[in-house]
C-alpha cells in the first residue's frame, strides 16, 4: 500500500471537516434574563472551586454597531458607541477610558475598574514590542466572578480603552467588534 | 450579497489567479462582482496591465474616508469592479497589517458594498494569520485552492482548523470549497495528491472543477490580464473558471431559479 502524501494528516480532519460547510450552529443565546444582568446581591458567594466560564454566544438579534458620520461630534460618537455596547454585551457596566484613568465615556458601578484599566493599558504597550501579533485585547476576571474585557486603540489622545464588564466570558470576536467600532468612534479610520 | 475569501496557508497556490479569473467568470455570468485586493503586497494591482492607481485603494478608504466612489476601478466588463490595495508606507505596514487581522474594516467595507455587488471576491495573502484571519472573520465563506504537490496538500489540515477555529468563535466564513490548482493528471505525484484529496475528504469538500497547469496562466500573468482576455478567441483553459462559478453558485445558492431560469427557446 502506497505511503499517505499528506502523512495522514488528511484522513485525521475527514471526521469533522464537512461541518465546515454548514451554517454556524448551537450559538444562539436566550434573552438575558433580569437575574443575568442586574444585582450584585444575587451573585452566588465566591467558592474555592471556581467552575469553567460560560461563553457568551452570539445572538440573532445582536444589534449591528454604530456607523459614525464625519459631522459627528467625538462625544456623540462615543455615547453611540457605549449604548451599542451595553446592548450587544447586555451588561450596565460599559466605559471608554485613557491610560490616565480618564472616564471618557459611559458608566461604571465600580471605579476601581477605571483605575485597574488604566494600569492595564500600560504594560499592553510593552506587550506589542515583545509580542508583534498581540491583539490590543484582554479579559480578567474579578474575585465575584465577573470579566472585565479591555480592547485597546490607538488615537489621537493616546491610547484608549472600551472597558466591558460581564458575567460572562465574552467571545473574541465580539471583543473585535467592540475594538473596532472604538476606533471609527475616535475618527481613526474615518 | 455573497463575500467569498480566498485562502491558503502556503503561498503561491494561485490565490490572485484564481480570484482575478473567477471575477471575471461571475461578472460574465450576470453578477455583479468585485475583487477586493486584501494583501498588503497589492497581489491585485501588481496582476494587472497598466497597474493600480497610486494611491487610495483600500487603504484609502480606511484611513483618509475615501468615498468608495473614488476607490472603485471599473473594468472592461460592466458588472467587473477592483478595489485595489492602495500604497503603504513602511512604517504603516505592520499597523496595517495588525489591524487587517480584526477584519472590522472589512466588514464595514463588505456592508457598504452590499447593494452595489452580487458577489465579492476578497484576495488574501499567503498565510493563516493577519489579513486571512481578518478575511475569515468577515466573509460569508471561503474558498481554499490546493495546489496538486505534497506541501500543498500537508498545509490543508491546518487551513481548515483556522477556518474551523474562527467560526468557534461564532462567526467566519462557511467552506465554499475545497479547489485544486495547477492539476496535472500526467504527474504522477500531482495525481497521488488529487487522488488522496478526493478519497480522504468528504465528497461535498472538494470541488469538481480543477484548475490545471497550463501555460496561458503564465502568458495571461505576463500580459497583465485574465486569461479569459488574453485573446479574442480565449484559450480553453478559461472556460474553466466558468466552471468553478457555475459550480460555486449552486453551492453558495448564487444561482436563482424562477421564471428567469426556464429553459430558453433555441428556435427563439
Amino acid at each position: 500500500m502506497s505511503q499517505s502524501i499528506s502523512w495522514g494528516n488528511l484522513a485525521s480532519v475527514s471526521g469533522w471537516v464537512s461541518e465546515l460547510r454548514k451554517p454556524p450552529g448551537g450559538r444562539a443565546i436566550s434573552a438575558p434574563t433580569q437575574e443575568s444582568v442586574v444585582s450584585f446581591d444575587s451573585m452566588p458567594p465566591a467558592s474555592d472551586t471556581v467552575p469553567p466560564k460560560k461563553i457568551t454566544r452570539v445572538s440573532p438579534t445582536r444589534p449591528e454597531p454604530p456607523r459614525f458620520s464625519a459631522e459627528m461630534r467625538i462625544e456623540e460618537r462615543l455615547e453611540l458607541l457605549v449604548t451599542w455596547a451595553e446592548e450587544a454585551f447586555s451588561t450596565r457596566e460599559v466605559f471608554v477610558t485613557d491610560e490616565s484613568g480618564l472616564l471618557i465615556a459611559g458608566l461604571v458601578l465600580d471605579t476601581t475598574h477605571v483605575a485597574a484599566s488604566a494600569l492595564l493599558l500600560r504594560p499592553m504597550a510593552q506587550l506589542v514590542d515583545i509580542m508583534s501579533d498581540f491583539t490590543g485585547r484582554m479579559s480578567v476576571s474579578t474575585r465575584d466572578g465577573r470579566i472585565l474585557s479591555l480592547s485597546r486603540v490607538p488615537s489621537q489622545f493616546g491610547f484608549v480603552a472600551i472597558g466591558i464588564i460581564t458575567n460572562e466570558v465574552v467571545e473574541d470576536h465580539h471583543l473585535v467588534d467592540a475594538q473596532s467600532t472604538l476606533e471609527s468612534a475616535m475618527g481613526e479610520n474615518q | 450579497m455573497q463575500s467569498i475569501a480566498v485562502v491558503s496557508q502556503k503561498g503561491g497556490v494561485g490565490k490572485t489567479t484564481i480570484s482575478l479569473n473567477l471575477a471575471y467568470s461571475f461578472a460574465r455570468r450576470g453578477h455583479r462582482t468585485l475583487v477586493v485586493d486584501y494583501d498588503l503586497q497589492g497581489g491585485i494591482g501588481l496582476s494587472l496591465r497598466g497597474g493600480m492607481p497610486a494611491e487610495d485603494g483600500l487603504l484609502g478608504w480606511i484611513y483618509q474616508g475615501t468615498t468608495l466612489d473614488n476607490i472603485l476601478v471599473s473594468t472592461r466588463l460592466p458588472n467587473l469592479s477592483l478595489l485595489p490595495m492602495g500604497h503603504t508606507s513602511v512604517e504603516r505596514y505592520q499597523e496595517s497589517s495588525q489591524r487587517f487581522a480584526l477584519g472590522g474594516d472589512l466588514r464595514r467595507l463588505l456592508s457598504e458594498c452590499a447593494s452595489r455587488f452580487d458577489v465579492v471576491l476578497v484576495d488574501t495573502p499567503g498565510g493563516l494569520v493577519g489579513a486571512t484571519q481578518g478575511a475569515l472573520l468577515a466573509t460569508d465563506s471561503c474558498l481554499v485552492p490546493v495546489q496538486a504537490e505534497p506541501l500543498s496538500l500537508r498545509t490543508l489540515p491546518r487551513t481548515l482548523e483556522m477556518i474551523a477555529s474562527v467560526r468557534r468563535q461564532g462567526a467566519g466564513s462557511t467552506l465554499a470549497g475545497v479547489v485544486v490548482s495547477m492539476g496535472n493528471v500526467t504527474e504522477e505525484i500531482g495525481a497521488a495528491v488529487m487522488q488522496e484529496l478526493w478519497t480522504e475528504l468528504p465528497s461535498d469538500i472538494v470541488l469538481d472543477t480543477v484548475i490545471p497547469k497550463d501555460k496561458n496562466f503564465l502568458a495571461a500573468s505576463a500580459a497583465g490580464v485574465p486569461v479569459g482576455l488574453l485573446r479574442k478567441r480565449p484559450p480553453p483553459v478559461a472556460l474553466i473558471f466558468e466552471r468553478l462559478a457555475a459550480e460555486l453558485e449552486l453551492r453558495l445558492g448564487l444561482h436563482e431559479e424562477g421564471e428567469d431560469d426556464e429553459p430558453i427557446n433555441l428556435l427563439g
